[in-house]
């Protein structure tokens, strides 16, 4: 009871969470050289998937039953993740079995990545430097990213996107955007 | 000496700037944070009360709408403002039931907050189907002894305001019910039309426009003007249940200072007065009030005391 | 007819200059709000709502409801033009939408939506007016074991939806009810799987997950397979982009089958809206004579999800006008506006205001009329968001994900899980798991759970199967799914076909 109660929150979630994907990322490097290498992102899903129904079904020890409610929280979740648990182990068995096709081929990742990372960082950036500054530096850093070199296209885009979000947001629509840590 | 009479001078000069800007509240738009939607039944009623209370300030008011988890985001956003009178928390009952049944912090989460203005009482009452077998006092007590504990009560969230009054009817009128509770308020009654359950707790706006509903009985002192049939719990022998209401207020993080919330509070009795506002109100059986800090922190406190002890009682919190 | 008076009169109200030019401002705001990603119907009627107060009461309810109408054709647009559903409902839009854009006929999936959503829009209007009565009655013989059972079957569209990948789909859609079990209890209040972060206490906000699996996965998507640099599609230049009269009549069974659905199940409360556009796409996949042309850019599925899903508008009206109970959220909005001019929305309504009513009814007609309009000069504008060079659309699809994503409960932390749910999309995609399933599981979990346990606890399971209209729908539902199961183990090689998740 007291470790799921403090696998549930603040850092025992983090241990937690740590845990899974550590166990994903051993998994990966052990399937490099064996036969399902070709199968390996299917594979490191329903991994995932797995661990996922675990730790749902885990939690649900710690949930109290409210017997005035009359019905008990844990049902739901525990029937879906056997479900979802079921049908990844078939999945399991299907790509084990060389049923399923191998991964597709990967793109230009370290692109992905990087957007991700400019996407991650606007965000973050956000509580300090405000919505507007933020998403006007995202994009044009994701226009670089993307290739853009045209100054013009650098400039008017984000300019543009500036003008026009805090006119119709701000202004208009009154929506109270945050506008940072720096300006506010 | 010399001293001295530089701290006298830091001090005039700290109590001069602070006054003049206290003096000048509102100097800026004043932020009311509702926890519902637009369109819910709080943010209708804060609309309205700013649009009533422009006639008195000129004051800039801001709606906000930040919605989830009964309240406790928008107690949240409030309680992470300054405390400085111009982020206001537009709260109702159900606010103070949902901080206990979640088991979150109620020195945090009630008594982080000033209460300042509570702006009226609508009273509880139970309503039933008009054209159900069970639609009086007499034959749903009847019912309930027959049934024996199946007896389907329809309402919103389990451990809400409106459970809490059913648990304390059950617990005056010696009777036992089971509470089932549906995604609104509005699904709960369409819910009784349709045969689910023998009764709903609710408001008497709650029939309000709708038909096929009937009030059979109203938690309040004496019977209400606008539904003059509608006997009170009193009257039908069952004692105890006199001032059972959702309130509906305004509150402000702890610390603000006094006289932001005596603007408030001189504010609540000037918008009182509004016939718009008493209209407004008073055509769905609401009572009016203008109680300022003192009475809003009683009636939280008996809040309290009472979900407290209905809830241990019924086992919903330990 | 005592009918054709009122409506007359109603219409005279709209008669004028300020009339007119509100519809007119509510279907533009509607269109530009519904086509913007993230901003849902809902939203767009209630970021106006503060407007309205000023307005007279019946003008204010004519504006909110062509903004109602409006947002939910506008969400089409997103979705066949870059893959974003701007509402639940319109995800089955993407569906065929998007596939439709990537050959180079935007200008079909275009056109196709706006005329689905005016001839679904119409039909739903019309049962509003004519049969709001019965269908009131019908809404009333549902209890929690009908509304399970209807959400199930809403599930189990899946089944037929992804094609050959049926294992895919299961386990989409059963991530989609699990992430949906994070929250608070919908019965005891208990928090489940929160960590004890406030934010999640109402599980994730269904927007910016919806946008999350749709846009930014395919934006991902796009620059991982480097088609971000790729040259826009062109369409032909000597082919008129646009479909002929003819194309639109040969839809017309489609549409009218579509919107007597959207009806029909919009008018109950929760994710009718969304479960009538899965349904509606399922029958006419089912009836088609082409099924495997579903899901790969058909006109038949784009007709089927908007006519659907506008007709839904008018079944949402169905409860609040009879009952007082909104029939979705944005129905609930439009309550709140009711309230506000101090209006009890409500049969009550008919007797003590029936101007209002009729002019509502007219100007539901009226406002659709100036979708078609304002949609067709619009078409013309939005089919050039095809040639947009990618690398300058995608960081502004991002941009608008993130104001839609904040608006939705002014929340930072809602942003977060849009990037999230963006990353995740754009995996699960890769492995050719089906985003859509999620999404509906996301959306039908509660529904599916809470009426669950309500049956239950007034009166056990037995209940599900003693009430007749509950037996049939389950009975259809288990009959939908084991119907392509069984037909998949007879020709493994229709494992091939692929699904129509994108």
């Amino acid at each position: 009871m007291d470790i799921i109660g403090f696998l549930g929150k603040g850092k025992g979630a983090l241990v937690l969470f740590g845990a899974c994907a550590a166990v994903l990322v051993v998994l990966s490097f052990l399937l490099r050289s064996t036969k399902f290498a070709p199968r390996r992102g299917r594979i490191l899903i329903v991994a995932a998937l797995l661990e996922l129904c675990g730790v749902f079904f885990f939690l649900t020890f710690g949930l109290e039953d409210i017997e005035a409610v009359g019905s008990s929280a844990k049902t739901a979740p525990r029937l879906w993740a056997s479900l979802l648990a079921f049908f990844s182990l078939d999945q399991l068995r299907r790509v084990l079995s060389g049923d399923a096709k191998p991964d597709p081929e990967s793109g230009d990742l370290s692109r992905v990545f990087r957007a991700i990372a400019i996407v991650a960082l606007a965000i973050w950036g956000m509580a300090y430097v405000g919505f507007y500054v933020a998403t006007c530096g995202m994009i044009l850093l994701l226009l670089l990213l993307l290739g853009e070199r045209r100054p013009l296209m650098l400039l008017s885009l984000p300019g543009g996107w500036l003008f026009f979000s805090y006119f119709v947001f701000a202004r208009v629509l009154m929506m109270g955007l945050p506008t940072g840590a720096l300006f506010g | 000496m010399k001293r001295t009479v530089l701290w006298l001078s830091v001090v005039a000069i700290l109590v001069s700037s602070a006054c003049a800007a206290l003096a000048a509240y509102p100097e800026k738009p004043i932020h009311v944070v509702n926890y519902v939607g637009p369109g819910g039944l709080m943010d209708v009623t804060s609309r309205k009360f700013v649009s009533v209370a422009k006639k008195f300030t000129d004051a800039t008011f801001v709606i906000e709408n930040k919605e989830g988890a009964g309240g406790l985001v928008g107690m949240q956003a409030v309680l992470e403002q300054p405390a400085d009178g111009y982020t206001v928390f537009a709260a109702t009952t159900s606010n103070i039931a949902k901080v206990l049944t979640s088991k979150k912090n109620v020195d945090e989460y009630v008594w982080g907050f000033e209460w300042i203005a509570m702006l009226m009482k609508d009273p509880e009452c139970l309503i039933a189907a008009e054209k159900a077998p069970v639609n009086s006092w007499e034959s749903l007590v009847k019912d309930a002894k027959e049934k024996n504990g199946a007896q389907l009560w329809t309402g919103p969230a389990a451990g809400g305001n409106d459970h809490l009054i059913a648990m304390k009817v059950w617990d005056k009128a010696g009777i036992v019910g089971k509470w089932i509770p549906y995604k609104s308020g509005p699904e709960a009654m369409m819910a009784l039309l349709s045969g689910q359950g023998v009764v709903y707790v609710g408001n008497p706006a709650d029939v309000g426009g709708r038909e096929g509903f009937k009030i059979i009985a109203v938690a309040r002192g004496e019977r209400m003007k606008q539904f003059p049939d509608v006997p009170t719990f009193a009257e039908l022998g069952v004692k105890g249940l006199e001032d059972e209401v959702m309130w509906r207020g305004f509150a402000v993080r702890k610390g603000t200072p006094e006289e932001a919330i005596v603007w408030w509070e001189t504010l609540l009795k000037k918008v009182v007065a509004d016939p718009e506002w008493r209209g407004f109100l008073e055509k769905d059986g609401i009572d009016v009030v203008d109680y300022g800090r003192k009475e809003f922190t009683e009636q939280i406190k008996k809040d309290l005391e009472d979900s407290t002890t209905y809830l241990r009682k019924y086992g919903l919190i330990k | 007819m005592e009918l054709f008076d009122h409506l007359l009169y109603g219409l005279q109200n709209l008669a004028g200059v300020t009339p007119v030019l509100v519809v007119i401002a509510g279907v533009v705001v509607g269109i530009l709000g519904g086509a913007m990603p993230g901003i849902s119907p809902s939203m767009a009627v209630a970021l106006l709502l503060p407007f309205t107060f000023g307005m007279s009461a019946s003008m204010g309810i004519v504006m909110l409801c062509a903004i109602y109408l409006a947002a939910n054709y506008g969400g089409s647009i997103t979705a066949v033009m870059i893959n974003t559903p701007g509402t639940p409902s319109a995800v089955v839009t993407a569906f065929d939408g998007y596939p439709l854009t990537r050959k180079g006929q935007a200008g079909t999936g275009l056109g196709v939506s706006l005329i689905a959503s005016v001839v679904g829009g119409f039909v739903g209007i019309v049962i509003l007016i004519l049969f709001s009565g019965p269908l009131a009655r019908l809404a009333l013989k549902f209890w929690p074991a009908e509304y399970f059972a209807l959400a199930v079957l809403g599930l189990s569209t899946i089944a037929s939806l992804g094609g050959g990948r049926w294992l895919e789909s299961f386990v989409a859609v059963l991530l989609g009810l699990l992430l949906n079990t994070i929250g608070l209890d919908p019965l005891s209040g208990v928090s489940r799987f929160t960590f004890d972060i406030v934010r999640l206490y109402d599980g994730f906000s269904f927007i910016p997950v919806l946008i999350g699996l749709f846009a930014l996965s395919e934006v991902f998507s796009c620059i991982e397979s480097g088609e971000v640099n790729a040259p826009s599609v062109v369409p032909d230049k000597d082919k008129s982009p646009w479909p002929s009269v003819r194309d639109y009549l040969k839809l017309k069974y489609a549409m009218l089958r579509a919107g007597i659905i959207g009806t029909v199940i919009g008018i109950f409360p929760g994710a009718g809206g969304t479960i009538a556009s899965f349904i509606a796409y399922d029958v006419e996949k089912r009836v088609s004579n082409d099924p495997d042309s579903f899901g790969k850019g058909t006109p038949f599925g784009v007709a089927a999800a908007e006519a659907s899903n506008s007709a839904s508008v008018g079944g949402a009206l169905v409860p609040l006008l009879t009952l007082g109970i909104p029939g979705s959220s944005s129905a609930a909005v439009l309550l709140g506006a009711l309230m506000i001019h101090e209006l009890q929305p409500g049969p009550e309504l008919f007797t003590k205001h029936p101007e209002i009513v009729y002019t509502l009814f007219s100007s539901l007609f009226v406002a659709n009329i100036f979708i078609l309009i304002l949609g067709l000069l619009g078409a013309r504008l939005w089919i050039r968001t095809a040639l947009i060079p990618k690398r300058a659309l995608y960081p502004m699809i991002l941009a608008f994900s993130f104001i839609g994503s904040f608006a939705v409960r002014s929340s930072m932390f809602d942003v977060g899980v849009c990037l999230a749910f963006g990353v995740i999309g754009w995996i699960l995609t890769r492995y050719d798991v089906p985003v859509s399933p999620v999404v509906l599981g996301m959306i039908l979990g509660t529904m599916i759970e809470q009426n669950l346990r309500t049956t239950i606890m007034m009166g056990g399971p037995g209940l599900f199967f003693s009430r007749p209209l509950s037996l049939a729908l389950l009975t259809l539902a288990f009959a939908s799914v084991l119907v392509p199961y069984l037909r998949g183990r007879k020709s493994p090689s229709s494992r091939k076909g692929a699904g129509g998740a994108a």
